[in-house]
């Protein structure tokens, strides 16, 4: 058999092997060294994902690496001569080889070597760390390393005890305070404020500027960029055309959350699950909004189904990683291949949240307002102006009802012995229809202003004027009256009067029959519309007499308006000069028996449309004319004698134009109401709004084999927490996103605090105790410090989660305020800094380049919160975003200069001076930013007007100093910037800097000024314009120095 | 290993790097490949990776807004003889459909006439005259599959092979595992330019580097304004200023350094080195002025135009100098309806760069090492919407010239009705897999760990495959 051969080869082997486990007495640690191997190279066919397990092994757990496979197995523990898996590493035939040639992959000696070893010790599994319960570790003994009593430095002493070096020496006081600065407030300190520390010698001094930080309200901001990044958080929706949505206050409440030290578990809750809190609070309900931060569509064409699956998915993802520290992904299309995640578990996850509110395509309307305090006054206004319109609509609606009724009495009695014949000849009559008097007309769709005046008025009251410049006019469409065109004999009238101090050069009357293609001018040919020569365009002649009212009549036919056609509207044009126009309408010969105003049939013919008409008439109106009551037919008769018959004795006809009257008096009423309510409509659109959870009944949640949104043969699943980590008790009841928030911030979960305390860690030693910030799981790395960890979450949870406790407990221990400067030795032997046996130093974010530059120069607007900003950004930036396209338009004043995390971010384009140094796109969650180090840096901050403008404004303020020689402002310049004093040889590279400069621009005042002209904030006009020019190129050089940018 | 190699490594890239020694190549960046002429033999042998490269470069020409394969590359007469009667249901149960949903599925004729071209008798559109020239050079695939129906998950789809935002584009990959040959240059340069159609937006995600690190991105050569995002010197401030200031910050940056000794500060100084360099020598190459008049006619770009036409006279100088990877946007196929003129009017517009920068590359011997491929993010429907054609992923034509792709020859077939790619279908993670084949990367290998994961271009879940038989 095959198994013979394999113990012959075997044994030869460890023959050869017995030197080198002798070496490897010590226990071989299986979370550390072992599970990462197998991790790495077996789980992916021999791990729980089970669609893709290989010859039915798996060596995620015990049972599956010691099950019998036919008289062998896998491992046979404390026997690594007898188990396959050690035959399959070492095996020279292909066929057998693991893992398999083709992979690409293979083990060093020296993990097939800890391998081997662990299984003859035994070959013991320990569940995954991070999904075990936080223990408590004990703090360990002081140690020959430090003489520290805190918590972290006796962790760390203990993993340092068997190194050959020592805890770096303590930084300099500068480089401490500068830390300090840039990991709480995100920006240097300002000269006043390092001397507060500086020039504090006692002992209490590092903790008292501990406690300025922490309740300084820039410490929220930083924080929040941190956060930000991991809820990806934008002002853009992400796909496509990745317009504009406003959730900004939901920075805020994060910005405050920190600031007021908001205990974790309750921003747990609130994030997840704060509309669901009972009385929600404003505040709870905007932090409820982090389900609505994911990436969403407007893309016509973009089917409903596959984005609710996309959502749900972006959401159970942004969940594992920011709650729990791990990464579900896999499980979307299959059982995760290297943690017990399943794909069960995924779709259970996305249940929870298939009870928000929300449209899976297309613009989605906020639903929480947030009006200032001017706002809501101004809404109340507003109100209670409407509602006195009402109460007066409702007046005179009384009012005018007792009227009419009497009024109608009286045209009933006019009509008595009155009957109504149909029309039998089709002897036309000429009838003249007027559409606008007085009014423009009230049941059209209005567009330019319709100004009124009383003079000069050719009919009525009132006449309409129109100044203006170049090609103008106002217009109606969509009446619901249109003028259908009768005959070849139409004719359209107008009366104008051109102002003979202002004439026009051209008028024009265009009429829409459904599209605006017909149209006939008088004077100049100007205005562009229509073709030449065609029926768009046809001249009627020169303009019409200055300073006179003129009849001007179009014939419909010489437009090309033809029988039947609809005119729903007219368009009043002109090019410059001032115009009245009064009484326009059309005459058309008519056939009485299709004039609604003659002909019963007629006119029932046409109302079958109308909803003004009260119930009864409707329905009798749209009925056939056999299928009708005697009543009905009566009462369409009476109707029509009553309201439209013209053919009624003249004293009934004054009657009923009286009822007319009153009629328009009660829809003037109405319309102000109307009004009243669009503007209370159009200034709640004004209020800083948002997007929030909203819960409405649970959509069905299946699991999408293979994450294929097509496929529905999945299994229908409930909301649930992953099995492995436990049921949730609900009983009966189906858990919900309240049930899911409680459960992250209970005891029970192991996850949440692990992953937050690692990531604060990171904050503040540039590294997490594990190294990979979005996963804990199994493909992670385990903490370099497993005992600190835990010690850090415990205290954590047992401190109420209070955020800021955790942070002070970090940056009080001795390693936190090590130099960061490696000793040779040091930097050899763990250049990766997983002992902490130095403090980390690296590039500070993007956000705090910008703000340190806007700090150093005095520019900063310290303003905290509020809606997103628009610095400068490159024109033609977003010349690829398109419906609508859209252009970045900078704001002015004090909003060119906030904080970086204020400024309005774009997912599809990012402000290129973030996304160079390294701001994510927001589009995915990002738990860590990298810090690359690439020459688009340099350009930022060499030529990005912002740089230069702040440069500016250095140099002002250094040049407006009582200082008597370069020398001194050059001290001073390093103070603010570096906050320290130059040396000699850096003195002398700046004041050759200037004094090159100073030549170039004393010759050059146009380029001097060109230069310090950069950015909006004027220039001082009591400097030299050729002094502060090339003072700027020297604050441009500080501003550009890698110290400026890094945390040491 | 050099210490100092590795903690710079560390800063450089926090993510742990998959692919060894060929990752450290291209952060050594272009000093390990100093003499393009060696290329590649100079790379460390361990890099697994390498296989037997034939093409050095890529030049994308991206037809955004999905060009219709049925108008130009995909010749079916059985859809002429369908035209008006309903589309077989057999073909479109079930299927992902865009703005046709609920409507009345109707065979629309292919509107445009066919002929072949060139010796080898290609058969594709009257529409592409210029191409015509060309189609000796050209391999067609009408067998191309993708899997998302909408423009921008369809373009993240072509480009990162994956719909989830966040994973690198397919250059910023092939600058992650070959590196650069230009010290002046970013070795991804991106071009757009617009016409014909409705213009699509495209989003910066897809020359964004994702999860690899910032300098893969690619960086967007814009053709009005700043080539590069803050090219130019601050107003005031000439070429010899700017050198003064940049000379004050590395010396400070050194001074700095003597007690820091960090070697971020010195990478540091190289970039400013770097940055300068760019703001020298990006202005004269995007300056196309000098180009001889008989090239300027041949590509028929007028210099500072923005065209396609400019933009592929870009593309060969940007060859020439090193680029690694170069992706031109043409946004204009997006012909939901007049799809015939459509088709033509931006046919017109991508005609004769299209075709001059290869005949370009190819009389200057840079076809051989020179990967061309011209396609958009899907086709369209062989059913009418109006007289335009909607949105189709299940079969669409693209073609490839030069690097060491088989020329005058096509590759698969849709069924008769061009709906789906039947025979011989290229999924695009194969378009991928045989992009990196060319360029000597074995795709299965070439992986980057994030999140736990080895993602790799070509997905980390289905196999690609080389498509063997279009190479030369």
């Amino acid at each position: 058999m095959v198994c013979h051969t394999r113990l012959n080869k075997l044994v030869v082997f460890f023959a050869l092997c017995t030197f080198y486990s002798s070496l490897l007495a010590a226990p071989v640690d299986f979370t550390n060294k072992v599970r990462p191997i197998l991790s790495e190279y077996c789980f992916h066919c021999h791990g729980p994902d089970k669609s893709t397990r290989e010859a039915n092994l798996r060596l995620d757990l015990s049972e599956g690496a010691l099950a019998d496979l036919g008289g062998y197995s896998a491992v046979t523990p404390g026997k690594p001569e007898e188990s396959e898996l050690v035959f399959r590493l070492h095996s020279e035939d292909e066929e057998e080889l693991m893992p398999p040639p083709e992979t690409g992959k293979s083990l060093t000696k020296e993990q097939k070597r800890i391998l081997e070893e662990w299984i003859r010790q035994g070959a013991e599994y320990q569940e995954h760390w991070s999904f075990l319960p936080i223990d408590d570790p004990q703090v360990p003994e002081k140690n020959a390393k430090t003489q520290s009593d805190h918590p972290v430095d006796r962790f760390l002493a203990r993993k340092l005890l068997n190194e050959p070096f020592p805890f770096a020496e303590q930084s300099d006081p500068v480089t401490l305070l500068r830390r300090l600065y840039f990991d709480l407030v995100g920006m240097p300190p300002t000269p006043e404020e390092a001397k507060d520390f500086l020039s504090d010698s006692s002992s209490e001094a590092y903790d008292k500027l501990i406690d300025r930080l922490l309740i300084d309200p820039r410490f929220g901001e930083r924080m929040a960029v941190h956060w930000l990044d991991l809820v990806r958080y934008s002002d853009t929706i992400g796909y496509h055309s990745d317009n504009f949505m406003e959730v900004s206050a939901y920075r805020d409440y994060v910005i405050e959350a920190f600031n007021e030290n908001l205990p974790y578990d309750q921003f747990v809750i609130e994030n997840l699950a704060g509309d669901l809190i009972p009385e929600a609070n404003q505040k709870q309900k905007i932090a409820s909004g982090y389900n609505r931060l994911l990436q969403t569509t407007q893309e016509g064409g973009a089917q409903a189904a596959e984005y609710k699956a996309i959502y749900q998915a972006d959401r159970v993802r942004n969940f594992g990683i920011v709650w729990l520290g791990t990464t579900t992904g896999c499980a979307q299309c299959h059982d995760h291949k290297y943690d017990p995640f399943t794909i069960k578990d995924f779709y259970s996850l996305a249940a929870f949240f298939a009870d928000l509110k929300e449209k899976p395509v297309g613009r989605r309307n906020p639903n929480l307002y947030l009006p200032t305090q001017e706002e809501t006054d101004k809404l109340e206004d507003l109100e209670k102006t409407k509602h006195a319109l009402e109460q007066e609509a409702k007046k005179t609606k009384k009012r005018l009802e007792k009227e009419n009724k009497n009024l109608l009495v009286r045209l009933k009695k006019a009509l008595t012995g009155f009957s109504y014949a149909e029309p039998k000849n089709k002897e036309s009559q000429v009838n003249e229809r007027i559409w606008v008097e007085d009014s423009p007309p009230a049941d059209a769709k209005l567009f330019g202003k319709w100004e009124l005046v009383s003079h000069p008025v050719f009919s009525g009251s009132k006449s309409i004027v129109r100044t203006g410049k170049g090609n103008n006019q106002h217009f109606f469409i969509q009446s619901k009256s249109p003028h259908t065109v009768l005959s070849d004999e139409d004719e359209f009238f107008a009366y104008v009067y051109l102002d003979p101090e202002n004439p026009p050069r051209q008028i024009m009357l265009q009429f829409n029959d459904g599209a605006w293609g017909h149209r006939a001018y008088w004077g100049e040919s100007l205005i562009p519309f229509g073709q030449e020569n065609t029926v768009s365009r046809v001249k009627m002649g020169s303009l019409p007499e200055l300073g006179k009212w003129v009849r001007l009549s179009i014939p419909a036919q010489k437009i090309g308006l033809n029988p039947k056609d609809q005119v729903n509207g007219i368009a009043f044009t002109q090019w410059d000069g001032t115009i009245y126009w009064d009484q326009i309408g059309v005459i058309a010969k008519i056939d009485p028996r299709k004039d609604p105003d003659l002909s019963l049939q007629a006119w029932t013919a046409q109302a079958k449309g109308d909803q003004s008409l009260a119930v009864k008439i409707k329905k009798a109106v749209q009925k056939k004319a056999e299928d009708r009551s005697i009543e009905e037919t009566k009462l369409l008769e009476t109707h029509f004698i009553h309201y439209h018959y013209r053919g009624i004795p003249q004293k009934a006809l004054a009657f009923r134009e009286k009822l007319q009257a009153k009629k328009t008096e009660l829809a003037q009423k109405t319309a102000e109401v109307e009004k009243s309510k669009k503007e209370i409509e159009n200034h709640r659109k004004t209020f800083r709004s948002m997007l929030v959870s909203e819960s409405g009944n649970s959509a069905m949640v299946r699991i999408l084999p293979r994450g294929n949104w097509l496929d529905e043969t999945g299994e229908v699943v409930h909301p649930a927490i992953p099995e492995f980590l436990g049921k949730l008790q609900t009983g009966e009841r189906q858990a919900n996103r309240m049930d899911l928030a409680q459960w992250v911030a209970s005891p029970d979960n192991p996850l949440p605090a692990r992953a937050f305390v690692n990531r604060i860690w990171k904050l503040f030693f540039g590294y997490g105790l594990s190294r990979r910030m979005e996963d804990l799981g199994g493909q992670g790395e385990p903490p370099t410090h497993a005992d600190l960890l835990d010690h850090l979450a415990t205290d954590f949870r047992s401190n109420q989660w209070n955020i800021k406790k955790l942070i002070r407990t970090l940056i009080t221990s001795e390693a936190y305020k090590q130099s960061s400067t490696p000793s040779d030795k040091l930097a050899l032997a763990d250049p990766l800094n997983r002992l902490y046996a130095r403090q980390s130093r690296f590039r500070i974010d993007a956000e705090f380049v910008r703000d340190s530059a806007l700090s150093i120069s005095g520019l900063l607007v310290s303003k905290i919160g509020g809606t997103s900003v628009k610095p400068y950004q490159p024109a033609g930036y977003w010349e690829h975003l398109n419906f609508p396209a859209r252009k970045w338009q900078a704001d002015k004043g004090e909003d060119l200069y906030r904080r970086g995390l204020y400024t309005f971010h774009c997912r599809s384009f990012t402000h290129p001076a973030m996304l160079a140094f390294d701001a994510p796109s927001r589009e995915e969650c990002s738990a860590e930013r990298p810090r690359s180090n690439i020459p688009q840096q340099a350009l930022v901050l060499l030529n990005d007007p912002v740089f230069v403008e702040a440069a500016r404004s250095f140099a002002d303020n250094l040049l407006s100093l009582h200082l008597d020689t370069d020398s001194q402002r050059i001290d001073k310049s390093f103070q603010w910037a570096l906050t320290r004093k130059p040396t000699s040889q850096e003195k002398k590279v700046l004041i050759d800097l200037l004094a090159e400069q100073r030549a170039r621009y004393q010759t050059d005042e146009a380029s001097a000024l060109a230069l310090v002209q950069t950015g909006e904030k004027p220039v001082n006009p009591d400097l030299s314009v050729s002094e502060l020019a090339a003072w700027t190129n020297l604050t441009r050089a500080l501003l550009n120095l890698y110290e400026t940018t890094a945390r040491f | 290993m050099n210490p100092t190699l590795i903690n710079r490594r560390s800063f450089l890239n926090q993510t742990t790097v998959g692919i060894g020694s060929t990752a450290l190549t291209s952060m050594l960046g272009a000093n390990a490949l100093k003499n393009p002429e060696a290329w590649p033999a100079n790379l460390p042998a361990k890099a697994k990776i390498i296989g037997n490269p034939k093409a050095k470069r890529v030049i994308f020409l991206c037809m955004a807004g999905g060009p219709s394969h049925l108008e130009t590359f995909d010749y079916k007469p059985k859809l002429k003889e369908m035209d008006g009667q309903p589309m077989p249901d057999s073909f479109t149960r079930g299927q992902p459909i865009a703005q046709l949903q609920g409507k009345h599925l109707k065979c629309f004729a292919p509107q445009l006439q066919f002929k072949k071209w060139g010796k080898s008798g290609q058969h594709f559109s009257t529409a592409f005259p210029k191409i015509g020239e060309i189609a000796d050079d050209m391999c067609i695939i009408r067998s191309m599959a993708t899997e998302q129906i909408n423009h921008d998950p369809a373009h993240t789809y072509m480009n990162t092979g994956t719909q989830i935002s966040g994973r690198p584009s397919m250059g910023s990959w092939i600058l992650y595992g070959l590196g650069a040959e230009t010290q002046n240059l970013p070795g991804f340069v991106v071009l757009s330019s617009v016409g014909g159609g409705q213009n699509q937006p495209i989003a910066s995600r897809q020359w964004h580097s994702g999860f690899l690190p910032s300098k893969y991105q690619g960086v967007h050569f814009h053709s009005k304004g700043d080539p590069v995002l803050y090219l130019s010197n601050p107003n005031g401030v000439t070429q010899k200023d700017q050198r003064s200031v940049i000379d004050s910050v590395n010396q400070l940056n050194r001074l700095g350094n003597h007690t820091l000794r960090d070697p971020e500060i010195t990478t540091k100084i190289s970039q400013y080195e770097m940055a300068f360099r760019m703001q020298a020598s990006v202005p004269g190459l995007m300056d196309v002025a000098n180009e001889p008049k008989h090239v300027l006619d041949m590509y028929g770009a007028t210099p500072g135009d923005g065209s396609f036409a400019s933009n592929c006279l870009l593309a060969r100088r940007l060859a020439e100098r090193g680029v690694r990877f170069i992706h031109l946007y043409h946004r204009g196929w997006d012909h939901h309806g007049g799809v015939k003129n459509g088709v033509e009017k931006t046919a017109n517009l991508v005609d004769q760069g299209s075709a001059a920068l290869v005949k370009d590359l190819k009389q200057r011997g840079m076809l051989e090492d020179t990967l061309v491929i011209w396609g958009g993010e899907f086709g369209r429907t062989p059913m009418a919407q109006g007289n335009g054609r909607d949105h189709h992923i299940k079969g669409f034509s693209i073609w490839m010239a030069g690097g060491g792709i088989q020329g005058g020859t096509s590759y698969g077939n849709t069924d008769d009705l061009g709906y789906n790619a039947e025979e011989k279908v290229v999924h695009v993670r194969d378009l991928h897999a045989t992009m990196l084949h060319q360029l000597g990367i074995k795709s299965q290998r070439f992986t980057h760990k994030h999140q736990g994961l080895d993602f790799r271009l070509t997905g980390v879940d289905a196999e690609a495959h080389v498509i063997k038989q279009i190479l030369a």
